[in-house]
């Protein structure tokens, strides 16, 4: 296992897990989110390719578009 | 093109004047820039006057709002004399009364896709803020700043979280690196978020506003080293707690409107 920072929060997680597996852990939609992973924008396209490393910092967000 | 300031403009703009980073070269900058503001609400409304009032030559509105009853909490240059009349005339005649340096162009349409190469809009334009209040205009607008290689200030905000940044293609680089909107929000997002929908404090609103506004002027008084540190990062505010994060933003490698395949 690995552990990781997920919005602040530690989470353990599986070694190999990718980022969207983590995302699909949380039972969050991936396209209702932006990821940032150690304070870089992780575009939603790699987030299948990534993999997680222990000590990571990972933060989601919501888009907003009001004005 | 103006070389100095005349003695009102020096006595009018002396506040930035004192600033070193701002100087006589950075208001004259200022006095020879041109803007083009899409939605003229909440964001765009604040936008417009603050730009106005630092002595921007040329702002251009967009917008075929009018103003609603329900608009008077957030948007301070209406009051209940204007509900029902359109938004861009009444900004441009309350900022052209107050801002006599400044000419306003108010523009009465949605910004669509025939606005693409437009020289009108934003081919003709240093600045281009986005200040809409939907997922589908922020879209276009992105589309259409990245193809005509301009600049982008975009801010948005919905209840607590507030989100703002600036992208701007480089000779050397394109988009890359930084990326663009639709990197970091592809086209299939599922984005409800609008003020009308989860409602916003002004004064959250207003804040987003000014450090929007605040990233156009420091853009627009800026070198070509400086502006490098401006763009490509993601500013985030969470209302409830009074705190800014900033992040680097990434281009997507499969975006279908920023990469050089597409450009």
């Amino acid at each position: 296992m690995i552990t990781i920072e997920f919005n602040g929060l530690a989470q353990e997680l599986g070694y190999n897990s990718s980022l969207l597996q983590l995302i699909e852990l949380k039972n969050l939609n991936p396209k209702s989110l932006a990821l940032v992973l150690n304070d870089q924008v992780v575009p939603r396209s790699r987030w299948a390719q990534i993999e997680c490393q222990h000590s990571d910092k990972i933060d989601v967000f919501s888009a907003v578009a009001g004005g | 093109m103006m070389s100095k300031l005349t003695d009102k403009q020096y006595i009018r703009y002396s506040s930035h004047v004192l600033l070193p980073e701002i100087g006589e070269l950075g208001q004259l900058k200022l006095l020879q820039s041109s803007v083009l503001i899409i939605g003229v609400g909440g964001l765009g409304h604040a936008v417009a006057q603050q730009l106005a009032a630092a002595g921007v030559k040329h702002i251009t509105l967009m917008d075929d709002d009018t103003v609603e009853l329900s608009n008077l909490p957030r948007q301070l240059l209406f009051n209940e004399q204007d509900i029902g009349q359109l938004k861009v005339n009444i900004v441009r005649q309350k900022l052209s009364t107050a801002y006599s340096d400044c000419k306003i162009t108010a523009v009465c349409k949605r910004f669509t896709a025939e606005d693409f190469y437009s020289v009108d809009s934003v081919n003709s334009v240093d600045l281009v803020f986005d200040c809409t209040d939907n997922f589908a205009s922020r879209l276009l607008i992105n589309q259409a700043v990245v193809n005509a290689k301009g600049v982008l200030i975009s801010a948005a905000i919905s209840g607590a979280n507030g989100q703002l940044f600036c992208i701007a293609h480089s000779k050397q680089s394109n988009f890359h690196g930084s990326g663009c909107y639709q990197c970091l929000y592809p086209d299939d997002s599922n984005v409800s978020q609008s003020c009308a929908q989860a409602g916003v404090l002004t004064s959250a609103l207003l804040s987003m506003a000014s450090m929007q506004s605040l990233l156009g002027l420091n853009w627009l008084t800026s070198d070509v080293s400086q502006r490098d540190r401006l763009k490509g990062q993601l500013h985030l505010f969470n209302a409830h707690n009074l705190q800014w994060r900033k992040v680097t933003m990434s281009q997507d490698p499969d975006c279908c409107i920023c990469t050089p395949s597409c450009i």
